[in-house]
C-alpha cells in the first residue's frame, strides 16, 4: 500500500518535539505496517518515531521494553522472552511471523489498540506503559485503554512488565482457524500461589472480538482455593458467563464464548502443569 | 511398456527454473515500456441494476488521463469470456460494458492514464446513475417463479432459458432408475453443498498491450489460452486474427482462473485508440471479486446397492450457482457427471440432471476439477455410508465397482464438452495398486484398528477415490514445431500453455527422449501466436497427453528426418538409424554426431531444414485415477478440525517427470483441503463480498497442512506420449470427501455442507450432544 | 524527499515521495523480483532483506530504507554461484510457477541465519507469512531443510 496523500516526512529527535508535532493530519509512525495501509485520508504528514531513543530493553526490576522495540526485538531478548515460562515468547511466536515482527513495534501495536494477542498477556502479567503527552506518566495497561488514551494525542515511550517470583506461573492460548489468523479468541492468565493456595490471579480473554477482557468474577473463584480441576472448571464458566462476546464474520458470539470457557480452562490447566514440574 | 527412459520420468530441472530462482524479469507485470497507460476499473457497486447514465467528463479532466471506456463508446457485441474451443459452448452473454450490472464487481467503466495515481483519481470521479434492481442472490431464489430476470437482454445467444434465469441444463440417463432403485436392497441418499471458494494465484490477473512497430497489436498477458485469447479479441474489437499477436511469458500460477479474456479486450482497445503501450495489474480485491470464482453446487445424489455392494442405481441432480454471466456454466455442469458416473460403470441405472442457475454474485469460471470437484463430494460420501449400512470395508467397496482396464461406461458416450461425448474403453487403470499402495503407505489397517479417542481430540480415517480425464476427445487440438540447430540442438516451438506447471520441462522431455538428446538441447518457446502453433490451451489436463503427443509426432518426424541424412552420411538405409546420446548409430555401431548431421543438412549437400509439425487432436480422453486417504483430528471442545496425514495414490500413466508431477498432486491437495476446511467467499445480504483479501479468505498454510504424501502408481496408457495420461486437476477432487468420511469416522456426523470450518463442526456436535 | 540506501551492495540516491512503499520503489528501480501479489502484507510475494532481516516490502515506508541496506533474491548469488536455498529449490522440484520463490528464499535465508538448525515444525510456522498456491509447501519445505544441511556441513557445524 501507500500513504497517498502524504507531502511531508519528519523525523524528530527528540520526544517533546516529536509531541509537539502531532496534529490532526498528522499521524505517528512506529514500524509503519499500520500506517501504510490504514492511515486515514487527509493525512498529509508522516511523523517517524524512529530516531527517538526508545529501542531498548531493561532488566529492573522486571523488564522495561522501549516503544519502538519491534516484536523480534522482544522475542530475542533472552531474559524477556523466557519471563514466566516463556509466556511472552509463546504469545509473540503467534502473532503474524518473523516478516512482521521484524518491523511491528510493542508501542505502535499497543497505540492501534485492536486485533492483538498481546495485550491479553500484558495485562495478565500486569504490564504498566509509560505515556508523554507534555509530560511523562505511567500508568497499568488496563487503565490506557479504559480511558481512551490510545486514541487521544500522547506518545506512547515504555511498556514494563513487572518481576515475579517462583509463586507466579503464566500461559497463553490462541485458538484460531489456521496458524496465520486473527484469533477467534485468544486468552492468558497468570496466577501466583501462596503455599498450594491461590492469592491471586489475572484472567483475561481477547478478541471477543474487543481488546481484551478481563474476568474478576472468574479471579474471585480461583482465590482461596486449590488449582484442581474442578475450580478451573468452574473459573473457565465464570469468565465465559461475565465476558460480553460479539459476533464479527470469523466467529459469532455464542462460538466465542464456548472457545473462551475451553481456552480458560486450557491455560488454567497447563498453569497448574506448570506448578506442577516446579514441585519436581 | 519401454524398459527405461532416457530423459522421460526422470526429474529433470525445470527449464525455466533458474530464471525463476534468481528472481528474472520474466512476468508480464517485469516489463517496462515507455509512454505506458495505467488502467484501473470501476466496478459496481450494486448486485443488480441498470445504467441510468454515466458522465466521464470530470475523470477525463484529471490530468494524465487518456481514455475513459464505457457501454457509451465501445462494442455492444455479445460474446463469452470463456477460453474454449470455437464455437465455444458457453453462452454469449456478456458485452465489453453493459448498460446493466450484474453483479457487485461487474464493469462499469475503464480509465487509462499516465500514472496509476490519476487513473485511481478519475475512476472515483466516474459519475453513474443506476436504477436499482432486486437481486437475486441464491440458487433458491433465482428460481422462486417471478424472480427478477438477470439476462433480460434480447440479443444474448445460447442461454437455455433466460426468464428462469438457467444458461443451461444437461440431461441424461440410463436403464430405468426408479427400477433400479426398486430392486436395490439398500439406499441412500445424500445433499451436498460446495461453496463459493477462489483459486487465489499469487499473481493476479495482469495484461500489457502495445502496438509493434509494425502496428500490429501486441497483448503480453497472463492467460492459460493465448490462441482463444487472439480470436475473441479479434472478434470482439472486430480488428483481423493476423493484426493481433499474444504472447504469455511466465505466470505466477492461475488454476482455471485465467482461462478467461477478461484483461486482453480493454488492454487491446485502449492501445488501439490511443496508441499507446498498456499495463492493467487486478488487485487482489479485484482477483476474487471481479475475475472468475468456483462454481458453487448444490448436489443430491441417491445411491442403490445389492447387498454384496454392487451399485445397482445412481442418481446424480446437481444445481450450479454459475454467477451473473454463463461462462463455462453448461461445462462445468456437464463435468460434474460426466468425470464422477463412469468410475462406477457398471451400475446398470443412472439418471443425470443438472441445471445452471444465474445469480447476482461473482462468476464462476474454470477452476481445477472443473465440476468433478463438486460431484465427488455427495458421491464419495454416499458410497461411505453404503459400505457402513452394508459393514464392508469402504475399500472394498470401491474394488467391487470401479471402473477396469477393458471396460467402458455409457456416460462416456452421454455427456461430453457441452454436448454429446465420445465412447471409450479404459486402457490403463492402475486404481487398484492405486488402492493397495495408498492404504499399505497410509496404514489403514492400523489405523483402523485403533481403540476409539477418549479424550477431546478423536481422531478418524476415510478414504475416497477419483477420476478425471486428458484432454477433451475430438474437440482439443495441439501442435508442435520442431525445427534443429547446427550443433545439434533443437528448437521446441508449442502453443501449450505453461501456467507454472512445467508443461514446457515435460514436454522438452517428450522431444528429447525421441531424438535421443539431453533435455538441454531442446530450447523450448511457447505460447507466442506469432511463432508458436495452435494449442487451445492449458485446461482439461490436456498439456501432457495431447500437446505431448503433438511434440512426439513432430520429434519423430524429426527423427526421421535426421535419419535420412545419416543414412546418406553413412551410407546405409535410413531404416537402419536409431538415435541416442546425441548421435545417429547405424547398426553396425557406426555412427555421426547429430551436429555433422546439421551441418550437413544446413551447409553441405541436398540442404533442407531438419525440422517439421505436427498435432493431434485424441480420440479418447483416458482417465488417471486416484486413491485418497485421510486422516483428522477433531477438537470435540472447539470444533477444530486437523489434517493429521493424507496420503494420495495416483495413476497417471507414465509420469514425464516424476518431481513435477507429484508437485502438482501436492498443490492441489493442499488446494482442495482449503476448499474442504476453510476456505470460503461471504457475501452481505447486497451481494458484497465481505472477505476478498487473502487475511480473511482463509488459505491453509505450511504449519496446517500434514507433509502431504504422493505415491505416483506405475501404469502404462498406450495411446499416451510415453505411456502419460495427466495429473493437472484430479488432486483437488479428493481432499473434501475423503476428510468428510475421516470425519465421520471421527465423531459419526456427516457433514454436508463445505467448508468445515469449527464454528459449523461445534454446532453439529453441539446438536449431537457430543459437546 | 531524498533518500540513500544499498540494494545487494549496490549505492542508490533516490527521489521518493513520502507514503510510497519501499516495495513500490524497489521495483520501479526495476528489481522486480520483488512482486506484488496483494499489496497488504498478507502473502509474502514482495519479502526483502532489510538490514539483513526478512520484511514485507509492502508494509515499509520507502522513507524508513533511508540508510539501509536491502538484500533482494539477485544478491544471494554470490560470484555467479547459486545459493545452497536457490539450487536445492531447483534441484528438489520447489519451483512451480515461482512467483513466491524469491520472497520465500529471501525468509529461509534470514531464518537459517538466526538459526541454523531450524526444525520442520519452525520452518512451518515461519513460512506461514509467504504464501504459496501452487506447490502444498511439501517440496518448499524438504528443499529448504536441505539447503539448511548442507549450510551446516559447508560450516563445519
Amino acid at each position: 500500500m501507500s500513504v497517498a496523500g502524504a507531502s511531508t516526512y519528519l523525523r524528530p529527535q527528540t520526544l517533546a518535539e516529536a509531541f509537539g508535532a502531532l496534529g490532526p493530519d498528522v499521524i505517528p509512525v512506529a514500524g509503519g505496517t499500520d500506517v501504510i495501509l490504514h492511515a486515514p485520508v487527509g493525512i498529509h504528514t508522516l511523523l517517524d518515531l524512529s530516531a527517538l531513543p526508545l529501542d531498548y530493553i531493561r532488566e529492573r526490576n522486571g523488564f522495561a521494553v522501549g516503544a519502538m522495540t519491534t516484536l523480534t526485538g522482544m522475542l530475542e531478548h533472552p531474559g524477556l522472552a523466557a519471563h514466566l515460562d516463556g509466556v511472552l515468547a509463546e504469545t509473540l511466536a503467534h502473532v503474524g511471523t518473523s516478516l512482521l515482527r521484524n518491523l511491528a513495534t510493542i508501542g505502535g501495536h499497543l497505540a492501534r489498540g485492536r486485533l492483538s494477542d498481546i495485550v491479553p498477556t500484558l495485562l495478565a502479567l500486569d504490564a504498566t506503559v509509560t505515556v508523554f503527552d507534555g509530560k511523562p506518566r505511567t500508568l497499568p495497561l488496563a487503565k490506557y485503554y479504559a480511558d481512551g488514551l490510545n486514541r487521544k494525542r500522547h506518545l506512547l515511550t515504555e511498556v514494563s512488565v513487572p518481576e515475579a517470583g517462583p509463586d507466579t506461573a503464566a500461559g497463553f492460548l490462541k485458538l484460531s482457524r489456521t496458524f496465520f489468523d486473527m484469533a477467534l479468541v485468544n486468552c492468558a492468565c497468570s496466577v501466583r500461589l501462596k503455599g498450594d493456595r491461590v492469592a491471586a490471579s489475572r484472567i483475561v480473554v481477547g478478541e471477543t472480538p474487543a481488546l481484551g477482557a478481563s474476568a474478576p468474577s472468574a479471579e474471585e473463584v480461583l482465590t482461596g482455593g486449590t488449582l484442581d480441576a474442578d475450580t478451573i472448571a468452574a473459573a473457565a464458566s465464570a469468565a465465559a458467563e461475565s465476558i460480553e462476546f460479539g459476533t464479527d464474520s470469523r466467529a459469532s458470539a455464542e462460538y466465542r464464548k464456548v472457545l473462551a470457557a475451553v481456552a480458560v480452562r486450557r491455560v488454567l490447566n497447563a498453569i497448574r502443569n506448570r506448578f506442577e514440574e516446579r514441585r519436581r | 511398456m519401454p524398459d527405461r527412459f532416457n530423459v522421460v520420468a526422470g526429474n529433470e530441472r525445470k527449464v525455466d527454473g533458474l530464471a525463476l530462482v534468481t528472481g528474472k524479469p520474466v512476468f508480464v507485470a517485469d516489463l517496462d515500456f515507455a509512454d505506458t497507460l495505467h488502467i484501473v476499473l470501476v466496478t459496481s457497486p450494486h448486485a443488480h441494476a441498470r445504467i441510468r447514465s454515466i458522465d466521464v467528463s470530470k475523470a477525463l479532466e484529471v490530468p494524465g488521463v487518456a481514455l475513459v471506456l464505457t457501454h457509451q463508446n465501445t462494442p455492444a457485441i455479445r460474446y463469452t469470456t470463456a477460453g474454449q474451443g470455437w464455437p465455444e459452448p458457453s453462452p454469449y452473454d456478456a458485452r465489453m460494458f453493459d448498460t446493466k450490472v450484474r453483479f457487485v464487481g461487474d464493469r462499469v467503466a475503464a480509465v487509462a492514464a499516465d500514472t496509476k495515481q490519476a487513473a485511481l483519481e478519475a475512476a472515483a470521479l466516474v459519475d453513474v446513475e443506476y436504477e436499482l434492481l432486486e437481486p437475486v442472490l441464491s440458487i433458491d431464489q433465482a428460481l422462486v417463479p417471478g424472480a427478477p430476470v438477470i439476462h433480460d437482454e434480447d440479443d444474448a445467444v445460447d442461454v437455455w432459458d433466460a426468464a428462469a434465469n438457467m444458461p443451461a441444463a444437461v440431461e441424461f440417463a440410463v436403464g430405468d432408475i426408479e427400477q433400479g432403485f426398486a430392486e436395490s436392497d439398500v439406499l441412500v441418499e445424500t445433499t451436498c453443498e460446495t461453496q463459493y471458494a477462489q483459486h487465489a494465484p499469487l499473481e493476479p490477473h495482469v495484461c500489457r498491450s502495445y502496438l509493434d512497430n509494425d502496428g500490429r497489436l501486441v497483448l503480453f498477458t497472463s492467460t492459460q489460452v493465448p490462441f482463444h485469447a487472439r480470436r475473441i479479441v479479434a472478434r470482439v474489437l472486430d480488428v483481423p486474427i493476423h493484426r493481433i499477436r499474444v504472447i504469455k511469458p511466465r505466470i505466477g500460477g492461475a488454476f482455471g482462473v485465467k482461462q478467461e479474456v477478461l484483461l486482453e479486450d480493454v488492454c487491446a482497445l485502449i492501445t488501439l485508440r490511443s496508441g499507446r503501450p498498456t499495463l492493467w495489474e487486478f488487485t487482489r480485491e479485484e482477483e476474487f471479486v471481479a475475475s472468475r470464482t468456483r462454481h458453487p453446487f448444490r448436489v443430491r445424489v441417491k445411491l442403490g446397492a445389492k447387498s454384496d455392494g454392487r451399485l445397482h442405481a445412481i442418481e446424480m441432480e446437481a444445481w450450479e450457482n454459475t454467477g451473473a454471466y454463463g461462462t463455462h456454466s453448461l461445462t462445468v455442469l456437464s463435468n460434474a457427471g460426466a468425470k464422477t458416473l463412469p468410475l462406477y460403470n457398471k451400475a446398470p441405472h443412472l439418471s443425470f440432471a443438472g441445471r445452471a442457475v444465474y445469480t447476482n454474485l461473482p462468476v464462476g469460471g474454470a477452476y481445477r476439477g472443473y465440476g468433478a470437484t463438486q460431484g465427488y463430494f455427495p458421491l464419495e460420501t454416499a458410497l461411505d455410508e453404503i459400505a457402513r449400512r452394508l459393514d464392508l470395508d469402504p475399500i472394498e467397496l470401491r474394488r467391487i465397482n470401479h471402473i477396469r482396464s477393458g471396460e467402458t461406461s455409457p456416460v462416456f458416450k452421454e455427456i461430453g464438452e457441452g454436448g454429446e461425448g465420445v465412447d471409450m474403453t479404459i486402457r490403463s487403470c492402475a486404481l487398484s495398486e492405486c488402492l493397495d499402495a495408498g492404504m499399505e503407505a497410509f496404514g489403514w489397517a492400523e489405523k483402523r484398528a485403533r481403540p476409539a479417542d477418549d479424550g477431546p481430540v478423536r481422531r478418524g480415517i476415510g478414504m475416497s477415490v477419483h477420476m478425471q480425464g486428458s484432454g477433451i476427445p475430438r474437440i482439443d487440438m495441439a501442435a508442435s514445431t520442431i525445427k534443429m540447430n547446427d550443433d545439434g540442438s533443437f528448437n521446441l516451438l508449442v502453443g501449450a500453455t505453461d501456467l507454472g506447471t512445467g508443461s514446457d520441462t515435460v514436454l522438452g522431455q517428450i522431444a528429447a527422449e525421441v531424438l535421443g538428446v539431453p533435455l538441454r538441447k531442446i530450447i523450448v518457446y511457447s505460447s507466442d501466436t506469432d511463432f508458436t502453433p495452435f494449442d487451445t490451451g492449458a485446461y482439461a489436463s490436456s498439456t501432457t497427453y495431447v500437446s505431448g503427443t503433438a511434440v512426439k509426432r513432430a520429434a519423430e518426424k524429426t527423427r526421421d528426418q535426421i535419419a535420412a541424412v545419416a543414412a546418406a552420411l553413412l551410407e546405409v538405409d535410413p531404416g537402419d538409424i536409431t538415435l541416442g546420446d546425441e548421435n545417429a548409430t547405424a547398426s553396425d555401431g557406426r555412427a555421426v554426431t547429430l551436429e555433422k548431421v546439421c551441418r550437413r543438412a544446413y551447409y553441405g549437400a541436398d540442404q533442407f531444414q531438419i525440422g517439421a509439425t505436427a498435432s493431434f487432436v485424441p480420440e479418447e480422453s483416458p482417465p488417471p485415477f486416484l486413491a485418497c486417504f485421510a486422516e483428522v483430528a477433531v477438537d470435540v471442545e472447539t470444533g477444530m478440525v486437523q489434517v493429521l496425514d493424507f496420503v494420495a495414490a495416483v495413476d497417471c500413466g507414465t509420469a514425464i517427470n516424476p518431481r513435477l508431477a507429484e508437485g502438482q498432486m501436492e498443490g492441489a491437495i493442499a488446494n482442495g483441503i482449503g476448499y474442504a476446511l476453510t476456505e470460503e467467499m461471504v457475501f452481505d445480504g447486497k451481494g458484497r463480498t465481505r472477505n476478498a483479501d487473502l487475511a480473511r479468505y482463509k488459505i491453509p498454510g505450511p504449519a496446517d497442512l500434514p507433509p502431504i504424501r504422493v505415491l505416483l502408481v506405475d501404469s502404462y496408457e498406450p495411446t499416451g506420449p510415453m505411456g502419460a495420461k495427466s495429473v493437472a486437476e484430479i488432486g483437488i477432487n479428493g481432499p473434501i470427501p475423503a476428510i468428510a468420511n475421516a470425519i465421520y469416522d471421527a465423531i459419526g456426523i456427516r457433514f454436508t455442507e463445505t467448508p468445515f470450518g469449527p464454528e459449523k463442526v461445534w454446532r453439529a456436535l453441539r446438536g449431537a450432544g457430543i459437546t | 524527499m531524498n533518500i540513500d540506501f544499498t540494494v545487494n551492495g549496490r549505492a542508490w540516491g533516490v527521489e521518493i515521495a513520502p507514503g510510497e512503499s519501499l516495495m513500490e520503489l524497489l521495483r520501479r528501480l526495476g528489481y522486480k523480483s520483488v512482486k506484488n501479489g496483494c499489496n497488504n502484507g498478507d502473502c509474502g510475494s514482495c519479502t526483502v532483506l532489510l538490514n539483513g532481516r526478512a520484511v514485507n516490502s509492502c508494509l515499509v515506508l520507502a522513507a524508513k530504507a533511508d540508510g539501509a541496506a536491502i538484500g533482494t533474491i539477485e544478491g544471494l548469488t554470490a560470484g555467479g554461484e547459486l545459493h545452497p536455498l536457490q539450487r536445492t529449490a531447483l534441484d528438489l522440484g520447489a519451483v512451480q510457477c515461482g512467483f513466491c520463490t524469491p520472497g520465500m528464499l529471501l525468509l529461509a535465508a534470514d531464518l537459517l541465519a538466526a538459526n541454523p538448525r531450524l526444525d520442520e515444525a519452525e520452518l512451518r510456522r515461519e513460512l506461514s507469512g509467504n504464501y504459496c498456491r501452487c506447490t502444498g509447501y511439501v517440496k518448499q519445505v524438504e528443499a529448504i531443510l536441505a539447503a539448511a544441511a548442507e549450510m551446516r556441513e559447508a560450516a563445519g557445524a
